[in-house]
């Protein structure tokens, strides 16, 4: 109840100032005692600088609940597309020509299907595989055979291409490994 | 129900004293005016305290027994039993499940006491059971200072249970029940199609006795006919959370894998077999294997309904030892099993090879979610396609199901395969 009067107060003395402020004679009409300007000012600056602390203190509500809260609201499931996971991993590791723990592990999974796609299709034995990939043998695709093996050099035009699409050399490779197994493993063609 | 301040004027407060401060000392009539005129909207918005929503919500459907695919028409009403509520903001608890394809499950107005507001929109029924949750609700004040959040309980449902897809025929590997059935097996006997002939032994029905040999050769001998039995199949459906992959029109595996379950059970049913069900996931679900109508039914039911068949994404810790163990102890001795996997990770692979380690002769439908678009879904094809290989190489039959194709056809080719 208080505090509804004092605001009906607040609201009464807000529409005075603003009749003063638009038409000054009604001071003289209503009979204001006088009050410097200055006085009116410093209060008001007080008043001001006592709210703009105020603000700063006030804990305002996380941007990042309403996300929450939204993501809990919608609740419906959408499961991803095989293989998002090593897109996701690239597209993090875009731009960087160095080779992360992701892409470690992603070179490993390339590595293994490698091996078993050759030991498939040409019936090696997993060890004479292996070493064909540490040689570069297996693949007449240089920048493909770069990739596992230390010894073997990407072809300049695909180094300077690299650089000049922004494409890491690591990502470039592995398209190009990925593209030799597609062939090997019959899914483009196929060596069988 | 929380109540809480949005503290949205705060600094409009602080900015029309200084307004004010500013026009006091430079006797400037217009900024003053400026902040008082701030004041009086911070005050006008202190009248207000957060509101308390009283509210009542209907829900109704526009079809109650929905076959998969359609599309259901949702019509949630609102109806105001308190007092005034200037700005209200609901939104309906659609099942994770089902997708809105039509109009929006969202609604913004303002309500006076006793009113009503509606909202419709349209949902795409899929197989299972979609259980509606509490609408969701927030209320403010007229000046947006207080706000109410609560939710509102409305409990509708809406199931679906689609009837087992026909398939023609199911090829199982050989090993049988006692059983007459429709398995044929290496074995001869009685019969329909033709196995060897031997000496004739006397109590031989005379059906059996190869009259032409006795006619050109003199010799009494017994024709003998493939022996058919009927086989014990439990279709286990892969629903481990690396199984929930989506097609490029984000049609779940696991749907893929428990539609494929249904065909092979009911093609299974049909000739004779007994066939049950289990889910290989962090539900656990489990038929035994069994013949009739009614165990159709509790098929049917359970495949549509049970958690473990769910395409809800996967909120419960798999673990696979212990389940597997249960899957094998349930598993009865002569059992064959149809694992339905899309077989994207190494896991899956597996435990297709344990199981038929176990004994239990395993054949894989493998609906193929995977796409080419990017590098990352080319290498997925590969290790798939590398995965498969090797499964056939160790002499398990993989039925290599392109999603979106007939499941019939897949498996007329990969029966030509088979006996090629």
């Amino acid at each position: 109840m208080l505090r509804r009067l004092l605001l009906a107060v607040g609201l009464v003395l807000a529409g005075v100032g603003f009749a003063v402020a638009v038409q000054p004679n009604l001071a003289q009409i209503v009979r204001l005692p006088p009050l410097p300007t200055f006085v009116v000012a410093v209060l008001a600056g007080v008043f001001a600088l006592a709210g703009a602390v105020a603000r700063r203190n006030t804990e305002f509500r996380d941007e990042t609940d309403d996300e929450d809260r939204n993501d809990a609201l919608e609740t419906r499931f959408e499961p991803p597309r095989p293989g998002e996971d090593i897109d996701a991993r690239l597209r993090e590791g875009a731009g960087t020509l160095r080779k992360g723990a992701d892409d470690a592990q992603f070179s490993d999974r390339l590595r293994d299907v490698t091996v078993q796609a050759l030991v498939d299709a040409r019936g090696l034995a997993p060890e004479a595989a292996e070493r064909q990939l540490d040689e570069g043998t297996w693949t007449d695709d240089r920048t493909a055979a770069a990739f596992f093996a230390d010894d073997v050099d990407s072809p300049t035009a695909d180094v300077v291409g690299a650089i000049v699409s922004a494409d890491p050399v690591y990502e470039r490779q592995a398209e190009h490994v990925v593209r030799e197994l597609r062939r090997i493993a019959g899914l483009q063609g196929g060596e069988h | 129900m929380v109540s809480e301040e949005t503290h949205r004027w705060r600094g409009a407060v602080a900015l029309s004293l200084f307004a004010l401060a500013a026009g006091a000392a430079t006797r400037v009539p217009g900024v003053l005016v400026l902040g008082v005129f701030g004041i009086a909207v911070a005050g006008y918005a202190q009248l207000f305290t957060a509101p308390d929503p009283q509210l009542s919500v209907e829900r109704s459907l526009s079809d109650d027994d929905p076959e998969t695919g359609d599309r259901v028409d949702v019509t949630l009403t609102v109806t105001n039993e308190g007092s005034l509520l200037p700005d209200l903001r609901i939104v309906d608890g659609v099942p994770g499940t089902l997708a809105v394809v039509e109009g929006s499950p969202r609604l913004a107005t303002a309500l006076r006491a006793e009113k009503s507001a509606s909202v419709t929109y349209t949902v795409e029924v899929v197989r299972g059971d979609h259980d509606f949750g509490a609408v969701d609700v927030v209320a403010r004040d007229a000046a947006g200072s207080h706000e109410t959040r609560t939710s509102v309980v409305a409990d509708t449902a809406l199931a679906c249970v689609p009837d087992l897809p026909r398939l023609e025929s199911f090829p199982l590997r050989e090993q049988t029940v006692q059983r007459v059935g429709r398995l044929p097996t290496s074995t001869g006997g009685s019969g329909v199609e033709f196995h060897a002939t031997r000496e004739y032994r006397p109590g031989d029905p005379l059906s059996r006795v190869d009259w032409k040999r006795l006619a050109r050769d003199g010799e009494l001998a017994t024709i003998q006919f493939r022996e058919e039995r009927a086989a014990s199949a439990v279709v286990v459906v892969d629903t481990r959370r690396e199984a929930h992959v989506a097609d490029d029109e984000g049609t779940n595996a696991v749907e893929y894998g428990v539609e494929a379950a249904g065909g092979v059970a009911s093609a299974l049913l049909e000739s004779g077999d007994q066939v049950g069900v289990a889910s290989l996931g962090p539900y656990w679900a489990w038929l035994a294997p069994g013949l009739g109508r009614e165990h159709r039914a509790r098929l049917e039911e359970l495949l549509a309904r049970d958690r473990g068949f769910s395409v809800a994404a996967p909120d419960r810790r798999f673990l696979g030892g212990l389940v597997f163990r249960r899957l094998r102890k349930h598993l009865p001795d002569d059992a064959q099993v149809v694992f339905c996997s899309p077989l994207v990770d190494d896991d899956a692979a597996d435990y297709v090879r344990r199981l038929e380690a176990s004994g239990h002769p395993v054949t894989v439908v493998s609906p193929d979610v995977t796409g080419a678009d990017t590098l990352g879904q080319q290498f997925s094809r590969i290790e798939r396609a590398v995965r498969i290989r090797a499964l056939r190489t160790a002499g398990v039959r993989v039925i290599d199901w392109r999603a979106g194709d007939s499941l019939a056809l897949a498996v007329a080719d990969a029966e030509r395969g088979w006996s090629a």
